[in-house]
């Protein structure tokens, strides 16, 4: 078995090829503070930046479920009902960073899902007509080398 | 049944199809999760092996759907699996067909146990009108003596005939519900069956009890004690018979529940109230015909009494007597009674408890003993002896005085 290991300037061992993958997205209701709670996953955060960004700060429109995937590289990806966008979030100590915004639907995705179709994030909507595939960097032109 | 086993398998892959449809793996798990919580209830509500046939159709039609997803299902059920969540819920599946078999084998073994009270049923009606035919041919006789007599002993011997046949029921429900117990030991499904269509065995019960109550009722003076002290066993042994199988019977024959219960349990109550009163009646007459005069009693603590106090009564009597001993043949007449009669031939007939229970005999018998001791009166040569002896002594004693007295003076 070889397994990738490094040492960096400072010596540290580092463990290379981690797969973050998580295979089945997370389906999670948001509690009445906003926060979200994957227990399956182990992550908690509020969604209430995200309305705000998604929604406008005035805006007093909710979700009902907010649904997560993380790709292999350790990414999170973000979205509800009604989004235009998906959120790309990178994980930092305490804290998701927001990577990219990538905006799939201009009138807000209906009824998204995210599937993990690796090395992409697959994206349904009943409003989509095909099946999208993206990764931390956006949507990816040529959808015939994922099928 | 057919037309449901073809409709539901469709209905499920239609189901399913509309899932696949939006290639959503989170509704996918979903829906394998929701199709599997449902199998698993529907297994376990099943009530009959056809049920269960179904429901394995079902189950072959939700593996043929979800096979390709496997790997997504394995990924969200972690740590269990695809596989093992089919492989147990085909394990419930044959678990509880196997289950159904046996309470479909009870159930025969109830029509069974029905048909038997059946068979009873009529041959002790049978007999009840045999019984009633011969009291009224008894009661309105102007026969002969002789004939009189031949009626009263058809009449006696009917009775008895017809409690046998009883104490065969009881004993035949009371093996068969055993049978059925055995055979399914932890299963307690036997109230998913009801029986329709036939004669209700409850009903037969309550018939049998309402039966004997009238006959308790009626019987009369042609009856010995150990005919009510016969019915009344017959009574203790219906009533612990009924308390074992009632919950069963309730259950698969009573509809409504609570007032089945209700019925028989109060009728089981008047029967029981008649049967005691009329046994304690007849041992008071058998003891007042055999001069053992007793206090009153008509239940199992007035008579410990009655008997406790006609002992002691007469152990007193005893201790007051001397060289005379009237009171032994009151002892001999009641240890008689109750060492041939009581302990001999009524106890082993009874059910244990419901004359008198052991301490109480054990008391009693110590008692007799003790009266005995007293009551035993002195030999005849004996007291000849004791009288010889005092009159000895005194001419002894006034011999001596006499000649001391001579000797004084001389």
């Amino acid at each position: 078995m070889v397994s990738a290991v490094s040492y960096n300037c400072n010596n540290a061992l580092i463990i290379e090829d981690v797969n973050y993958a998580q295979h089945v997205e997370s389906v999670v209701a948001p509690n009445e503070e906003g926060i979200v709670s994957d227990q399956r996953n182990n992550i908690r955060f509020s969604v209430l930046p995200l309305l705000n960004e998604e929604f406008g700060a005035d805006s007093a429109q909710s979700v009902e479920f907010v649904r997560i995937l993380r790709n292999a590289d350790g990414f999170y990806f973000i979205t509800a009902n009604g989004f235009k966008n998906v959120y790309v979030f990178e994980p930092k100590r305490g804290e998701l960073k927001l990577k990219k915004s990538i905006q799939i639907s201009e009138s807000g995705l209906e009824h998204p899902a995210l599937n993990w179709r690796a090395p992409y994030i697959q994206i349904i909507a009943y409003n989509t007509e095909s099946p999208l595939y993206i990764t931390e960097k956006g949507v990816i032109k040529n959808q015939e080398s994922k099928s | 049944m057919k037309k449901l086993t073809v409709i539901l398998p469709a209905l499920i892959m239609l189901i399913l199809g509309s899932v696949m449809a939006q290639e959503s793996d989170y509704e996918i798990v979903e829906e394998f999760r929701l199709n599997t919580d449902q199998l698993e209830q529907k297994i376990q509500n099943a009530i009959t092996t056809t049920q269960i046939q179904l429901i394995e159709q079902e189950l072959d039609s939700l593996e043929q759907a979800f096979d390709k997803h496997s790997s997504i299902i394995n990924h969200a059920v972690y740590p269990a699996t695809y596989s093992k969540e089919i492989e147990n819920l085909r394990a419930a599946l044959i678990n509880n067909e196997h289950r159904l078999y046996l309470i479909e084998n009870q159930r025969e073994q109830l029509f069974d146990l029905s048909n038997q009270v059946m068979a009873h049923r009529a041959e002790i009606n049978r007999l009840y009108t045999q019984v009633d035919s011969l009291n009224q041919e008894i009661t309105y006789s102007q026969a002969s003596e002789a004939r009189l007599s031949e009626l009263v002993s058809n009449y006696r011997k009917s009775v008895e005939e017809r409690d046998r046949l009883l104490f065969g029921m009881i004993d035949s429900l009371l093996v068969t519900h055993q049978k059925i117990q055995s055979s399914t030991k932890g299963e307690q499904q036997l109230s998913i069956y009801t029986i329709e269509d036939r004669d209700n065995p409850l009903g037969m019960i309550q018939h049998l009890i309402d039966q004997n109550i009238e006959a308790t009722h009626a019987n009369n003076a042609m009856l010995s004690v150990n005919d009510h002290l016969r019915m009344r066993a017959l009574q203790v042994q219906f009533e612990r018979t009924w308390d074992q199988i009632k919950d069963d019977f309730i259950a698969i024959y009573g509809e409504p529940e609570e007032q089945w219960e209700a019925r028989i349990d109060t009728s089981l109550k008047q029967w029981r109230m008649i049967a005691s009163k009329k046994m304690w009646q007849s041992v008071d007459q058998y003891l007042a015909h055999h001069q053992i005069d007793v206090d009153a009693f008509d239940n199992t603590q007035s008579f410990y009494s009655a008997m406790d106090t006609f002992i002691a009564e007469g152990h007193e009597l005893s201790k007051e007597e001397f060289l005379v001993s009237d009171s032994y043949q009151q002892f001999v007449e009641f240890e008689k009674f109750w060492n041939e009669t009581f302990k001999t031939r009524w106890m082993p007939k009874m059910p244990e408890g419901v004359l008198l229970n052991e301490e109480q005999i054990a008391t009693i018998d110590v008692a007799i003993t003790n009266w005995e001791e007293t009551a035993r009166p002195i030999h005849p040569m004996l007291a000849a002896l004791l009288a010889l002896t005092v009159v000895s002594l005194t001419g002894f004693v006034l011999v001596m005085f006499k000649s001391g007295k001579a000797s004084k003076k001389g």
